[in-house]
């Protein structure tokens, strides 16, 4: 039974989804500590993720199991020292250079900014040691809170590192050599073509980050990436995991292709080829090197969820509560504590996970579904009402079960309604009704109900624990406690939100702590195989089709520098995907 | 203005007189930035970024590497330069320069109204002569010749670190270099592992005649130390995981399932078995036993290993895999069934080196090696990084020497003998305008020397005159840094690679030529998103 999971972050908003599941993490181990409630979060095994080591003192410390993969520059005030929690080296003096016994030129970049809340958190442990008073650490948490609060100004995150709580491994961080953010062109997919080609060095290095994590695995799992795939990581990801199917043949690799946010329209000239050319590509050399493919990308409204598309900090927020979610079942503890609650329902392993929702292994294109926050659960007497009144009158009933009514579709070009479905990964994490927890079983029966009640059928696997996805400070404040379904003008600019005079639907969900800070939301995530996949793969190889053949379309995939062969690859690979359920089709015609 | 107007008035143009101006002056840019890193005396560089952290570099290469260069020319330039060190390993910096010093000659005779087709003609001429003078100015070198080798190194080395710590890797890189020659075969220099621990001084710094893993074994019962072992280097899954068909979640019944688990873990089992079988087999006389595989080693089969105080290394480095088998000998298997006393490679000693968290294994005292580490070692990371840079271009520099059979004198004299060659022989053998370009190619040559002196602290006309005045003499001599004074490199034991200098001479010129022809710069107006 595999334990261990590694994950890698490959792009800059890669890296922003990355640092908010880092911090939920984090969260998470804060409230396991709780003596009354600290089972919950102990249902999850915080060892699949990070990984556990002892200091000097003898206390455990965490860091993340995780290869950051960023251009350099990206990191903004932060250092690779400074984010393994080693202090900064003192300015340079010429005392330093002890390699050399010459002149030296000291060349003293400009001093990037840090946000007030990475300084603010490191000034939390002098107070510790120093054994401040009550009044001197409350007053040091107001600080941290108000400077939390700062980020979600304008231009209040620079970078991901703005935010992050973690501390990580030192080989955790791997910046691209060469390439410098803003230097570079590294906007479409194809950028990142030859990176780990051309240096010979750099493969082995980033290889090497891999396999110091993997050593220390007593079962690895498998990996889970998070992928910025629409640049130059795109590329760069697919030759890395090209590279690491070698070591680990075996191990199932479940990746994350993540977007801004789900255009209504993509841009036109230049950047818009560039873009649907990249998304082709993505699918067809990602899901190659991948066990499960999942495009993600947050949908402009959301029910009860205020923000702004403009924004990487808002945007990373909501994908990483998803994955947050979706990521559950197999970092579920194989011994859960018990509790009032219950113990959490429907642990498995990423092998058997990815197994599941690959029906049709040429296309393992997965869809996203998600309502978040999830709306609170019926009762079951209402559901089993609704159920009996759709069975007698044999109509749809009014009413849709909750499981549906504010389910969204995260995956770009996948419709939300109730598409045909072949598999599916339902999670739900932290269901309430009326205020209150629902006990593992309690949701499970409710989530059974509802699922029953949408007709369709599926290979179907559920996941249901009580703990929900844990707010840290540094969270956008994105979810609103009371609030009326929200709309989006027309051209879905930033802060043209309007609260439209609607009845205020009831969704309850998020809890907020006694000083009326959110700390925690309800969420229901559903990962799908489903045979809509075909024809997303098909719109997207026409699309490709019809560019590669164009000028300017050939102008980019020439600064790519992709070959004929690269693109014949690519539509043979799409033209797989777009088929393979056809002959599903014919077979059962007979 | 041109046509390019009418077909995008967006397009901006730049006639050829502003063209020319702004490829000299970007190639200028570079040039000053990199004149000081030139040479035993020239400066190191400190680069603190934005958020504190600190790279040190006196490599032209990471220079480059570090700048984030925008203007396209310079580009163009820092491209060709860095393809120069992929090449041949060093010379990144005299690349630049010649550049730069091309393109400033050529300035001078542009400003005094001469075409850039003349110049480029000259420039072109003269690289042929220079290339033909290499050839008769380079010295063949016997191979075996151990103290060629070291001035080789060390003239790299000194170029990059300080004296006695130059001094010091001398003697590691070429002994380095020589462990993984092997006749009649080119070297391959990744059999070379740079290991770094960031511990103690600079100066601990050491070669290692077998290799350094960097990583432990994972039981507490594992022996720590073993001498005269056997070294197993595998490729075998000990590991149990699931069988490949699409079990996951359909057993019939937990029974099923129980059954399906023992059977893979007999597998597993089995496999291990074989292992301790072979060690049975082979250890008759308290000799140790060595496991190291690529693949993983779950804690069960670490467990049935340590019972029979075997170490077990899982994970290991797939390039390690290769150097092991060419340090211990043996080889590399990749199931089970391969298994046999002579796929086992020996060592005299292996043992475990804890360092904070980090756990370290050497393997030593082997049978042949034909593979071996540089344990580097230094107080802080960019120190570490800093001698790596240095040591990987020591290492190529040696092994270029031996790919070349020949060596060139350095500190200069290739290039006032060169120059000296061009005026006196090579000027008087064309006609016409190209004349002025070899002048002006002669011109540039003397740059290099010149940035030695000027960096060394000494006057850099008086320092030409003197070295032109002995090259008439027809003595082969290059500037001391030390003194000022001419002195035969050959005598202080200073030679740089013909390769290098042959690369460079056959770039350098064809990118200036380039720059120089430029017509015309359109920048299309594409509008990016943002």
């Amino acid at each position: 039974m595999g334990r261990e999971v590694i994950t890698i972050q490959a792009g800059t908003f890669a890296n922003y989804v990355g640092a908010h599941y880092w911090n939920f993490q984090d969260e998470l181990l804060g409230l396991a500590a709780d003596p009354g409630k600290g089972y919950l979060a102990d249902q999850i095994d915080p060892t699949v993720l990070l990984r556990q080591r002892e200091d000097r003192q003898g206390t455990l410390t965490y860091t993340p199991r995780a290869v950051i993969f960023d251009l350099n520059g990206s990191l903004g005030g932060a250092s690779p020292g400074s984010l393994a929690g080693e202090h900064a080296p003192e300015p340079a003096s010429s005392a330093a250079a002890a390699t050399w016994h010459g002149q030296v030129d000291v060349h003293v970049a400009q001093r990037v900014p840090r946000s007030r809340f990475v300084e603010q958190l490191e000034q939390e442990p002098d107070l510790d040691a120093a054994g401040a008073t009550s009044a001197e650490s409350s007053a040091a948490a107001n600080a941290l809170a108000a400077a939390a609060k700062e980020l979600d100004k304008q231009d209040g995150v620079r970078s991901w590192t703005d935010f992050v709580k973690v501390y990580f491994a030192p080989q955790s961080l791997c910046l691209l050599p060469g390439l410098w953010q803003g230097a570079a062109d590294f906007s479409g997919f194809g950028h990142g073509h030859g990176v780990l080609a051309r240096s010979e060095e750099f493969r082995e290095q980033a290889l090497d980050r891999v396999r110091l994590f993997a050593e220390e695995c007593d079962s690895l799992q498998g990996f889970q990436c998070m992928v910025e795939d629409l640049t130059g990581f795109g590329h760069f990801t697919y030759e890395l995991l090209q590279l690491l199917g070698d070591d680990y043949p075996r191990s199932p690799i479940k990746l994350y292709a993540l977007r801004m946010s789900q255009q209504a329209a993509s841009p036109q000239g230049a950047a818009g080829r560039q873009q649907r050319l990249s998304e082709a590509a993505s699918l067809a050399r990602l899901s190659e090197v991948s066990s499960l493919y999942v495009p993600l990308a947050p949908p402009l409204a959301i029910p009860c969820v205020r923000w702004n598309p403009r924004s990487r900090f808002h945007a990373s927020a909501l994908a990483a509560c998803v994955i947050e979610a979706a990521s559950t079942p197999y970092r579920l503890s194989r011994d859960p504590p018990d509790g009032p609650l219950g113990a959490p329902i429907g642990a498995c392993d990423l092998g058997s996970f990815t197994e599941l929702l690959r029906p049709c292994p040429s296309n393992n294109m997965v869809s996203a579904y998600a309502a978040l926050p999830c709306p609170v659960v019926p009762d079951l007497h209402a559901l089993q009402a609704a159920q009996d009144a759709r069975q007698t009158l044999r109509e749809v009933s009014a009413q849709q079960p909750f499981t549906e009514s504010h389910t969204l579709s995260w995956t770009p070009r996948m419709p939300a309604g109730a598409a045909e479905k072949l598999a599916e990964s339902v999670v739900l994490r932290g269901a309430q009704r009326g205020g209150r927890v629902l006990a593992a079983q309690e949701a499970a029966a409710a989530l059974d109900a509802a699922l029953m009640q949408e007709g369709s059928r599926c290979v179907r696997h559920r996941c249901v624990a009580p703990q929900s996805i844990p707010i840290p400070l540094a969270f956008p404040g994105v979810f609103q406690r009371r609030c009326s379904s929200p709309v989006v003008s027309a051209n879905g600019r930033a802060g043209s939100w309007q609260n439209r005079a609607a009845p205020p639907t009831e969704l309850g969900g998020c809890q907020a702590a006694d000083n009326g800070i959110l700390d925690s939301v309800p969420a229901l995530t559903r990962l799908c195989a489903s045979p809509h996949a075909a024809e997303v793969a098909a719109a997207l190889l026409q699309n490709f089709r019809g560019l590669a053949r164009s000028g300017p379309g050939t102008a980019i995939l020439q600064g790519w520098s992709y070959t004929s062969d690269d693109i014949t690859e690519i539509e043979e690979r799409l033209q797989q995907m777009a088929s393979c359920y056809d002959a599903d089709d014919d077979a059962d015609a007979f | 203005m041109t046509s390019v107007k009418t077909l995008n008035p967006k397009a901006e143009v730049m006639g050829r007189g502003a063209a020319l101006f702004m490829n000299i002056n970007a190639a200028k840019g570079l040039y000053d930035v990199m004149k000081s890193n030139l040479g035993p005396k020239g400066t190191i560089k400190m680069l603190v970024g934005g958020s504190g952290d600190i790279k040190l570099t006196k490599d032209g290469n990471v220079l480059l590497r570090e700048m984030q260069i925008q203007n396209p020319t310079a580009v163009m330039i820092a491209r060709t330069a860095v393809a120069q060190d992929d090449i041949t390993g060093d010379g990144t910096t005299s690349t630049v320069l010649l550049i730069g010093e091309l393109m400033k000659q050529a300035e001078r005779y542009l400003n005094e109204g001469c075409h850039p087709r003349v110049l480029a003609e000259g420039y072109e001429h003269a690289k042929r002569a220079t290339l033909a003078f290499l050839d008769s100015f380079k010295e063949k070198v016997d191979p075996d010749d151990r103290e060629l080798l070291r001035c080789v190194a060390r003239t790299s080395l000194r170029t990059k670190l300080y004296e006695e710590l130059a001094d010091q890797l001398t003697d590691i890189v070429v002994d380095a270099v020589l462990t993984i020659r092997k006749p009649e075969e080119a070297i391959d220099l990744f059999m070379v592992e740079l290991m770094h621990m960031k511990h103690k001084l600079d100066k601990d710094t050491r070669l290692i005649r077998g290799l350094v893993l960097d990583h432990g074994s994972r039981h507490p019962d594992m022996p720590k130390r073993l001498e005269d072992a056997f070294i197993l280097t595998a490729n075998v899954s000990l590991e149990y995981e699931k069988s490949e068909v699409n079990s996951g979640f359909f057993y019939s019944s937990a029974d099923q399932r129980e059954k399906l688990v023992a059977a893979e873990r007999a597998v597993v089992d089995a496999r291990v078995q074989k292992i301790i079988d072979l060690k049975h087999q082979v250890c008759t006389g308290g000799q140790g036993f060595v496991v190291i595989n690529q693949k993983g080693i779950d804690p069960m089969s670490l467990d049935l290993l340590a019972k029979e105080g075997i170490l077990g290394l899982r994970r290991a480095k797939r390039r390690n895999m290769e150097r092991l088998s060419l340090a211990c000998g043996g080889y590399a298997i990749n199931s089970v069934e391969e298994l046999a006393p002579d796929v086992l490679g020996h060592a005299g000693l292996v043992y475990e080196h804890v360092l904070g968290e980090e756990k370290y294994t050497f393997v030593e005292n082997v049978k042949n090696p034909h593979s071996c580490t540089i344990l580097i070692k230094g107080p802080s990371d960019y120190t570490l990084a800093q001698m790596k840079d240095a040591i990987r271009d020591g290492l190529r520099a040696v092994s270029n020497t031996l790919l070349d059979g020949s060596v060139v004198r350095g500190a200069g004299a290739f290039e006032v003998a060169a120059a000296h060659h061009l005026q006196e022989v090579t000027r008087k053998e064309v006609e016409g305008r190209a004349k002025l370009g070899i002048t002006a190619f002669a011109e540039a040559l003397l740059g290099i020397p010149k940035i030695l002196a000027e960096n060394s602290g000494y006057d850099a006309q008086d320092t030409i005159i003197a070295l032109d005045e002995e090259v008439a003499r027809g003595n082969k001599v290059g500037l001391d840094v030390a003194t000022g004074e001419p002195m035969d490199p050959a005598l202080a034991g200073i030679y740089d690679n013909l390769s290098v200098k042959r690369q460079m001479l056959q770039s350098a010129p064809v990118v200036a030529s380039q720059l120089l022809l430029v017509d015309e710069v359109i920048r299309a107006h594409i509008r990016m998103k943002q």
